[in-house]
């Protein structure tokens, strides 16, 4: 079977997967439902099997306890999360989504497999975010992937549509639920990463829970200690709300409670409620400008990513900032997939791409504790950076540290990555111990050498001076490869649970759409929808293929103009 | 640090007198027939050879000045840190501009205001937007601190809710490298907000009137409770 580099955008909102073809043209595939956007959402259903994407989106709304989004806010966390009895960890949800993108690149491709895998992950993402998107590739049974930064693949991706491109662009990737900046500079097929930087708990989701609570505060609810239930509907009209003002000055809606809430809101006023998450978007870029040592004058091109960028208050601020209007060429949604599969091309070292090379730099300081002295005193456990942040990859840094104590016969110390002064503030990555001759206090030396590679890894080499004694080691993060037998065990779990046939995956969804939509409507429209229900359910109970197609287009086109009913 | 016995040019192949379109080019050439992946020291001994030839060629050709004048505003030498240097060209019509926020800050600080909305505006304004403005503008923030809390108290009366606002737009704390690179003599201004991001003890929080009015001592519940134990003795004693 012929093997095809494959780029996954696994995002906080939607995920795509994407083909580099051998005729250097990328294709994104589409699932059985015809959509590219998989809605990064897991459910169970209520006989016990696992939904994934379209089929388990619309529960958020009538089961928000049996259903899970938003969860790539918390890969990398031991948060535990529910779905019916069970529970899954952040990473697990991952998996699911990431093999029903696989199943629907084998219905694409049934005569080939994916080679070079690279999925993709906010720049900013620390190294136990990194190891939990490589666990959930793992899980659902795919090639070990490369990981590519997002900012980085959005980069790649315009950078192949103009391969003779010259000049300095800053790539702005405002996502569901990460921000990151990255500028980047294009000179003879040299895709050069200058610096990025980010917010990784800084997203579109946001912005959408700033008109939620505006809503709940006029329903006289508290945000704060609301139920899942009942944030829900909000949080979804919320979302249309925030959709609608991308276009109009005032949007109003009913919110689905209390047989009806009349809600209306200007542009103005959601702009004004934002002013925390504004200030927010600042950070990034300034520091990213300053990391690159360029000004505000010298970019040539600024380039929006990320459905979030679609927000006029985002574009304003970008413009006045930068003192550019910023473009979107390649749809927003769809560039980092893109750019996630020219990456694999090129990890494949395709022959189309030969004339294109991508480096990338450190997106955080890593280094060592140590004492440190200052005119003003002894500092414990400073942190002292070895290969600092914005270093291009791959790179190799060398520090020296001396013994503190007399008679000191070891040198125990922390790995650490981060940008606080004090160790213990910054991410702890691993450990390290190595022996030394006994002396007096700063006679005995070690040379740290940090050696970190381009897919992310992390290589310590410790030299004792005296001696000539040296120590490796590779530090991976905190997260174990799984042995495989307990691959195989979790892939089977994950194969029972996912069993269900592709066409039925869609007809489930279609039944979800409706079911949300009843749980949003009020009245006649609310009438409206039960019949569809009603058409619907008769259609699928005929088992015949052609009919229960037809009747789900109907029902889709239905659905689809009552759900712009939403916002005026 | 990268031994190389060769000049920065012998190893990218060019003449030392290259333009920095040139050194580009050579560099993109030589970047090609690596793989990065593997050849790790040969990349970074091509890499520290074009940075340096880079560096030369860009000297010799600056006449930009306004990026020499943002490197003043932006990187301060370490003796210099605690002022703000004079704005000149374009920064400084954009800051005089911006006076209006530059002191509206300054009364906020000296009125020990620390207003969380009063803050916000002043932030987000578009006054602001220009990187090199905002630059000049953190400096100038820091300035103000120091000189009028900092110098005479070495606490700062700000509540974490403006902590939160402050470390929101500038990371002051969580990219503490950042904050000591850029200021090396304001260690003392760190401190303070680490401080400040610290729990304060229960005993410093005002009591409101309302509640206040209904807290019992736990003395006051013992000495009820010794009365009422010591009457139902003498009463049960007593039948």
């Amino acid at each position: 079977m012929p093997g095809l580099p494959v780029g996954i955008d696994l995002g906080t909102t939607h995920s795509l997967l994407a083909v580099l073809e051998d005729s250097g043209q990328v294709r994104l595939v589409e699932g059985a439902d015809g959509s590219v956007l998989t809605p990064s959402a897991v459910g169970i259903s209520d006989e016990g099997r696992l939904l994934v994407g379209m089929a388990a989106h619309p529960r958020r709304l009538t089961h928000p306890e049996k259903t899970q989004v938003l969860f790539k806010r918390l890969m990398g966390t031991a948060k535990e999360l529910r779905l019916g009895s069970k529970t899954y960890k952040a990473a697990d949800m991952a998996a699911f989504v990431l093999r029903k993108l696989k199943d629907d690149f084998d219905a694409s491709y049934p005569n080939a497999e994916i080679e070079h895998l690279v999925v993709s992950v906010p720049a900013y993402f620390s190294s136990a975010q990194r190891e939990a998107t490589l666990l959930a590739a793992e899980l659902a049974g795919l090639p070990r992937p490369r990981l590519i930064n997002e900012p980085t693949a959005a980069a790649l991706a315009y950078g192949l549509q103009d391969r003779e491109g010259e000049g300095t662009f800053v790539i702005l990737d405002l996502g569901g639920g990460t921000f990151d900046v990255s500028i980047v500079e294009m000179f003879n097929g040299v895709m050069e990463v200058r610096s990025s930087a980010g917010d990784t708990r800084l997203g579109g989701e946001d912005f959408t829970e700033v008109i939620a609570q505006r809503m709940s505060e006029h329903l006289d609810l508290d945000w704060k200690s609301i139920s899942m239930g009942d944030a829900a509907p909000l949080m979804t009209s919320a979302e249309a709300l925030k959709r609608r003002l991308t276009e109009a000055e005032v949007a109003e809606t009913t919110l689905p409670v209390k047989g009806g809430v009349r809600f209306d809101l200007s542009r103005a006023e959601f702009e004004d409620a934002c002013a925390n998450l504004m200030i927010r978007l600042r950070r990034p870029i300034d520091q990213c400008l300053y990391d690159a040592g360029l000004t505000a004058e010298e970019i040539d091109r600024v380039i929006l990513v990320g459905g979030a960028t679609r927000m006029p208050m985002v574009r304003a601020l970008v413009t006045r900032m930068l003192k550019r209007f910023p473009e979107t060429g390649i749809n927003p949604d769809e560039v980092v997939a893109q750019g996630a599969a020219v990456q694999a091309g090129l990890v494949a070292r395709n022959q189309a791409l030969s004339d294109l090379v991508m480096t990338d730099v450190a997106p955080y300081s890593l280094g060592i504790n140590s004492r440190f002295e200052t005119p003003s005193g002894v500092v414990e456990n400073a942190f002292v950076p070895i290969i600092e942040r914005s270093t291009v990859l791959p790179a190799s840094r060398v520090r020296q540290f001396a013994t503190v104590t007399d008679r000191q016969t070891k040198i125990d110390f922390g790995v650490f990555q981060g940008e606080s002064p004090i160790a213990a503030e910054n991410a702890r990555i691993g450990s390290g111990v190595v022996k030394v001759p006994p002396g007096p206090a700063g006679a005995e030396a070690i040379d740290v050498r940090f050696s970190y590679d381009t897919s992310g890894l992390l290589h310590v080499g410790v030299t004792v001076i005296s001696t000539g004694q040296k120590t490796e080691m590779v530090i991976e993060g905190s997260a174990r490869h799984l042995s495989a037998h307990e691959k195989q065990r979790r892939l089977r779990e994950l194969e029972a649970l996912m069993a269900h046939p592709r066409d039925e995956a869609i007809n489930i969804a279609v039944s979800e759409r409706l079911k949300a939509l009843y749980a949003m409507l009020l009245g006649d429209e609310r009438e409206a929808v039960r019949e569809l229900v009603a058409y619907f359910e008769g259609a699928l109970s005929t088992q015949d293929p052609r009919r229960i197609a037809a009747a789900r287009d109907e029902v889709e086109r239905a659905a689809m103009r009552l759900e712009g009913s939403f916002v005026r | 640090m990268y031994a190389s016995h060769q000049s920065p040019w012998a190893v990218l192949g060019v003449d030392i007198d290259s333009t920095e379109k040139q050194v580009r080019q050579a560099y993109a050439t030589k970047l090609k027939q690596l793989d990065l992946a593997v050849d790790g020291e040969a990349f970074e001994a091509l890499r520290f050879a074009y940075e340096q030839a880079l560096l030369v060629a860009k000297r010799q050709a600056r006449n930009s000045s306004t990026l020499a004048e943002y490197r003043n505003v932006g990187e301060p030498s370490a003796g210099d840190a605690m002022a703000p240097l004079p704005a000149t060209g374009a920064v400084a019509s954009h800051v005089t501009r911006a006076q209006a926020v530059f002191s509206a800050m300054n009364q906020l600080v000296v009125q020990r205001n620390y207003s969380v909305s009063e803050w916000r505006s002043v932030l987000n304004s578009p006054l602001l937007d220009p990187p090199e403005v905002s630059a000049y503008f953190e400096f100038a923030l820091i300035d103000a601190l120091c000189e009028n809390e900092l110098k005479s108290t070495y606490t700062l009366s700000a509540g974490p809710d403006w902590l939160r606002l402050i470390e929101d737009r500038y990371a002051w704390i969580a990219d503490g490298l950042r904050f000591s690179r850029l200021f090396p003599n304001h260690s003392d201004l760190r401190d303070a907000l680490v401080d400040l991001a610290r729990p304060r003890p229960v005993r410093a929080i005002e009591m409101p009137e309302s509640t206040r009015k209904w807290r019992v001592h736990p003395f006051v519940i013992l000495l009820v409770v010794t009365v009422l134990g010591n009457l139902a003795r003498e009463f049960l004693a007593g039948r």
